[in-house]
């Protein structure tokens, strides 16, 4: 009972003392970060460091409506995208490095003519024996894939292992199995060297060589030749949802002029 | 007078009392903890179902996918990954009350661990260490369905929300404050226990070159450390921090002899005589199996021996971390090599008939079935005094490639190629004979020998390998051979790296976590390539090259590649 009450009471200590924390945020720190938000609240839309970063501007459309694709009635998201701290997101355009890589069945792919094209691409960097990105990457995908297809028949999804030594196609191949990939989900893996430059030339080297300490970025572009979001963070299937929704509707309002 | 306080705090550091996961044994909640550890680490419920749940708020996933060890680890210390944090959910931690206290893992864990990672990082890392302990399964029944801590707080949302009964928290609770992870055999207050194994028929200045560095190396750590103790307030790079993880090394050398079956009985008498925590540094001569099930069984990390055949079942929990699988990867190389040129026409090959030249031949057939869908034509060596008989009949097939699996044979194998008509045939061997071959293959005969070759191009350069060779010498260390030194000293300074980093976190598959985790980051000597491991994996180097020999003075491997690194 003893073990109990002060459990209790650390607990209420616990809350009181974090509710006096937030009644001392002062309030011009508050405002402040409104103010730095554009109407992409909680977005980092900093410019990237890539010479080769664009300037991207989002419509600012509030609310959804319906369209029809491919006889398919679909809720189209319709507005600002809303504020997330839970990632980071920056526009980019990158040069496809020219490598000769092989898919989960073995076939080769060259990147160049895969990512050339039509139609969006969400790409992901993973690798099969990670225990704790990974998985929630790829678990986004799986889940979110349905969606993206009913939106837009031509996307793809790409994940590329960053640990192509031991990612041969036939543990991409168990990978894909375990997450249920359908048909427009690759997997890819080459020699070290390749995959490096890919690393590089999507600017996602990480720290040490060590892959463990790679950041769970999700890219997406909607056309060849579009620049590229990178996504910084683990997303919910809303979230990924609605970025990529976001990329689509932009596709289809240019495209329609 | 500061620094005298800090040493006193040192000293009351070390003597705070050791709280480990067996004190909870008792409080199992009447919880299967059979079910529970098949809970966390096959994501199985009590119906033998996966279960489900949610992460990121909204993504469903199943027990196949993401279940308690994927992140939680085997040891249950947790992991960092991504720039995403991990706790420990061990015992010691999870039923265990948290309270501002510096000697707190997490209070220390930037200082030795340096990782660069964000804000939102080592707000993780901090996060949540005042709250109550977790006691009943209740508590953990609340963690897991609805993410919440002892205190209330919000667990990551990374971390799942799991539909999970009543039944299963309790299973899981029981596992949970059982001692299921062998904690700290082999350690006591001051000191560490290590064992090297020496196994088989090891020639015995090799034997007597790895224990003489294994040895050494532990008494340069030892006197490091004893310096460090003895200098109150010493401070730099945080190490007084950790003065409660100091312990000297203490080292034994396990001689297995006579027949392999008999190793693990062998090996038990050494443990019972005096557990050790983990084995460095060993040498092995023939199937490395009956030590790596020792290793398991005894929850005992087992770091990178040096071995031709490692077991290769059952190996995402094995406790032994491989340079490489050895002989089978060459075999397997090898085949890739010859149907790449299409040259799998015309092939025999010729085994003796010990378990190198056996496992060999067997990889290699195999692997060719595979890729070509026929089989080899395989002559088998019945003993040593056949050796010229048999490779004189398999050539006068007249093969294009002959495949010669010499196993421990090789030195009367090479007299064999010494006085046989090779013609037109390419003779492939092992990288276990490439020492004979050196030392004795007549000149006319070197044009016609490969060898499969599962270290570094030798054309490679690895800076590190100057400098132990700087540390050997000055200690004038007997050196027979400079593959074997290198890769003892690759084991003693990776073992040196996960100790230094267990803290005093003694679980054996916490060292093998952390080996995972930071492999060849820092340290890349040879001969392999920089050597890369990730959750689960246990061969730090996964190809092989083709080679033959080269006369060039300024190549003093003496071998030159004719492959592209193959990784079967």
């Amino acid at each position: 009972m003893q073990m109990l009450l002060q459990s209790v009471m650390v607990r209420t200590f616990c809350r009181s003392a974090l509710m006096a924390l937030a009644l001392l945020l002062p309030a011009s720190l508050s405002a402040q970060t409104n103010d730095s938000h554009d109407e992409h609240q909680g977005h980092d839309m900093s410019r990237h460091m890539n010479p080769n970063s664009t300037a991207s501007s989002h419509d600012s459309h509030a609310g959804h409506h319906n369209m029809t694709h491919n006889g398919k009635k679909v809720e189209m998201f319709d507005g600002e995208l809303k504020a997330n701290t839970n990632y980071k997101r920056t526009t980019s355009a990158y040069n496809v490095p020219n490598v000769t890589l092989r898919d989960q069945n073995g076939a080769v792919v060259e990147l160049v003519d895969y990512l050339a094209e039509p139609g969006p691409v969400a790409m992901q960097f993973i690798f099969t024996s990670c225990a704790t990105v990974c998985p929630v990457l790829s678990a986004g995908f799986a889940q979110s894939v349905t969606e993206m297809t009913t939106l837009d028949g031509d996307v793809r999804l790409l994940s590329i292992s960053i640990d192509p030594e031991h990612d041969t196609p036939d543990r991409l191949n168990q990978y894909a199995k375990r997450y249920g990939a359908p048909d427009n989900w690759t997997f890819l893996t080459g020699t070290r060297n390749d995959i490096r430059t890919v690393i590089m030339a999507f600017d996602a080297l990480f720290e040490s060589d060590n892959k463990v300490y790679h950041r769970p970025y999700t890219y997406m572009r909607g056309e060849p030749g579009d620049d590229w979001v990178r996504i910084d963070g683990l997303m919910s299937k809303a979230s990924l949802l609605e970025e990529y929704t976001y990329l689509v509707r932009r596709k289809s309002a240019s495209s329609a002029h | 007078m500061a620094r005298f306080f800090l040493f006193l705090g040192v000293l009351t550091l070390l003597s705070a009392p050791v709280v480990t996961d067996s004190t909870y044994a008792a409080e199992n909640d009447n919880g299967d903890p059979e079910l529970g550890a098949r809970l966390y680490f096959q994501g199985l419920d009590s119906n033998g179902e996966p279960i489900k749940g949610l992460t990121r708020t909204d993504i469903p996933i199943d027990g196949s996918q993401l279940t308690c060890i994927s992140c939680h680890r085997p040891s249950g210390m947790g992991s960092s990954e991504g720039g995403t944090y991990v706790p420990p959910i061990t015992a010691s931690y999870l039923f265990r009350e948290r309270i501002s206290d510096r000697r707190l893992r997490n209070q220390r864990f930037k200082e030795v661990y340096k990782e660069r990672q964000g804000g939102e990082f080592y707000d993780d890392v901090r996060r949540g260490r005042l709250r109550p302990a977790y006691e009943t399964p209740h508590d953990i029944a609340q963690a897991l369905r609805d993410g919440l801590d002892t205190a209330g707080r919000t667990l990551n949302p990374v971390m799942p929300r799991y539909e999970i009964s009543d039944e299963d928290a309790a299973n899981l609770t029981a596992f949970l404050k059982s001692n299921y992870a062998n904690y700290d055999r082999g350690v006591e207050e001051n000191k560490i226990h290590m064992a090297t194994i020496i196994a088989g028929d090891v020639p015995q200045e090799n034997a007597d070159a790895v224990s003489d560095l294994v040895e050494t190396y532990a008494d340069w750590i030892n006197k490091a450390i004893n310096v460090n103790l003895a200098r109150p307030g010493f401070s730099t790079y945080y190490r007084s921090e950790f003065a409660d993880s100091y312990r000297t090394w203490e080292t034994a050398i396990w001689r297995l002899t006579g027949d392999p079956d008999t190793w693990g009985e062998q090996l038990a008498r050494y443990y019972e005589e005096q557990p050790a925590f983990f084995v460095v540094g060993s040498i092995v001569e023939g199937d490395y199996s009956p030590i790596a099930d020792f290793c398991d069984e005894k929850k005992m990390p087992c770091l990178l021996p040096v071995t031709n055949l490692p077991r290769l079942t059952d190996m995402e929990n094995s406790f032994t971390l491989y340079f490489s699988r050895g002989l089978t990867l060459e075999a397997e190389a090898l085949a890739i090599y010859l149907s790449e040129a299409d040259m799998t026409d015309d092939i025999i090959q010729v085994h003796t008939s010990d378990v190198e030249g056996t496992k060999s031949a067997q990889a290699f057939s195999t692997h060719m079935a595979k890729l070509t869908k026929e089989p080899v034509n395989t002559f088998l060596v019945n003993k040593t005094d056949d050796l010229d008989e048999t490779l004189a009949k398999a050539l006068s097939e007249k093969p294009k490639s002959l495949i010669f699996w010499t196993g421990k044979e090789s030195e009367k194998a090479v007299a064999a190629l010494n006085n046989a008509d090779l013609g037109e045939t390419i003779i492939y061997m092992p990288s276990t004979g490439l020492k004979d071959i050196q030392a004795s293959l007549s000149d006319d005969k070197q044009g016609a020998i490969r060898v499969t070759y599962p270290y570094d191009d030798p054309k490679n350069y690895h800076p590190e390998s100057f400098r132990i060779r700087a540390w050997i010498g000055s200690r004038k260390l007997n050196v027979p051979d400079w593959n074997i030194i290198l890769q003892t000293f690759y084991s003693l300074k990776i073992s040196e790296f996960a100790l230094s980093h267990l803290w005093v976190d003694y679980y054996g598959a916490y060292m093998i976590e952390l080996t995972e985790h930071d492999i060849g980051v820092g340290f890349d000597p040879g001969p392999y390539p920089r050597l890369q491991l990730g959750p689960g994996q246990r061969f730090g180097s996964k190809g092989a090259l083709i080679a033959q020999l080269a006369d060039d003075p300024s190549n003093p491997s003496g071998i030159e590649s004719i492959s592209r690194w193959i990784i079967p």
